[in-house]
């Protein structure tokens, strides 16, 4: 049988990784240091299978389909962008994997989307190239994307439940699969809004808290305007996390890394999840 | 009328590559291919993210559209246009 051995949450900010190595700061080498933490925590946990939940920027997506919930259920490539040291090829999936959650959610009131062929970004693609497939024991990643950023977003209690689908379907899968799951997105952050580089260190470590109390229903009750004013646009991909938190059944975290200084445009924080 | 239309715009100019070059070579003609109005044509031709935000835009959109079309691809350019307000007329 299958199993979530763990999971996991951390930023997906496309400045982290745009930097040539030379014009690091002390904070950037402990970004990466909390990315290579997370790989070789994957590592220790021997996991098979990587289920990655990002957002989509409203890139993948177009005004002409916009899906709630997504999962990829076929070839899987990425990421969409072109980041100096980042392989972008095709990334290993998992099909049958894949289609058994959709057919199981379907089965059980979660009528997911999907994606027969999906070409991830950078909320899928870094943390599978940096974290999950460097690791020997990693055979597969399974993507899945919330509405996370573009409105119509998921509900925040949907986004649990969808995480909690999740857990029900890899608990299905006769096999023998060791499942962590990632949460990707980032905290406080202002995309393409005027604020843009603006973060809120007390509501990024106010969420931090809650993942480490293993809390989500302080963070699904949490009221969207309000985090909108408060932390900004990009902050709504806490949903990416609340939905990791469903799948782990995470009674507590424990913070890795948190990190906002002036060289990023989000609040960055890090942690693994533990049921 | 929605907004939908200058989303769908802003989508394909920012994805895709055919649509920046027909936008870069006869961004007029370029966007007859959607249903937008006179106002909602010179918010894009004059890289408007301000008006393009205040009638609903969604800024990944707004963002996307200026780093791939106008010409100096520049974010800091970005945010000073956009902080600077609306510059459409109407």
């Amino acid at each position: 049988m299958a199993k979530i051995v763990g999971g996991f949450v951390m930023p997906h900010e496309p400045g982290i990784f745009y930097k040539p190595k030379d014009t690091w700061t002390e904070g950037q080498h402990r970004v990466i240091q909390a990315f290579d933490q997370i790989r070789q925590r994957i590592g220790e946990l021997e996991a098979t299978i990587a289920i990655i939940v990002g957002a989509d920027h409203y890139v993948l997506f177009g005004p002409g389909c916009l899906p709630s919930y997504l999962i990829g259920i076929g070839d899987v490539a990425g990421p969409y962008e072109n980041f100096p040291g980042i392989e972008r090829g095709p990334i290993p999936s998992f099909p049958e994997l894949a289609e058994h959650i959709a057919g199981h959610g379907r089965a059980n009131g979660f009528d997911w989307a999907v994606a027969k062929s999906l070409f991830v970004d950078h909320s899928i693609g870094v943390p599978a190239r940096l974290c999950a497939l460097p690791n020997p024991s990693m055979k597969a990643v399974v993507p899945v994307y919330l509405a996370s950023g573009v409105e119509p977003l998921i509900a925040k209690q949907r986004a649990y439940e969808v995480g909690q689908a999740i857990r029900r379907a890899v608990e299905a899968w006769p096999e023998d699969e060791r499942v962590v799951v990632l949460g990707s997105g980032g905290i406080s952050h202002w995309v393409g809004l005027p604020e843009m580089g603006k973060v809120n260190s007390e509501f990024d470590r106010m969420v931090l808290d809650c993942v480490e109390r293993g809390d989500h229903q302080t963070l699904i009750g949490l009221d969207d305007q309000e985090i909108l004013r408060t932390a900004g646009n990009g902050a709504l991909e806490i949903r990416n996390f609340i939905c990791a938190m469903g799948a782990v059944n995470a009674s507590r975290g424990s913070v890795i890394a948190y990190e906002a200084g002036p060289e990023w445009v989000s609040g960055l924080g890090f942690a693994e999840l533990v049921e | 009328m929605t907004i939908y239309a200058l989303e769908t715009a802003l989508h394909d100019l920012s994805v895709k590559r055919e649509a920046r070059a027909a936008f870069a070579q006869d961004a007029a003609g370029f966007l007859r291919r959607y249903r937008l109005d006179d106002r909602e044509r010179a918010m894009i031709q004059d890289f408007d993210v301000a008006a393009l935000q205040e009638v609903g835009v969604n800024p990944m959109l707004t963002l996307g559209f200026w780093m791939m079309n106008e010409p100096g691809r520049s974010r800091a350019a970005y945010l000073e246009r956009l902080r600077a307000g609306r510059t459409s007329e109407n």
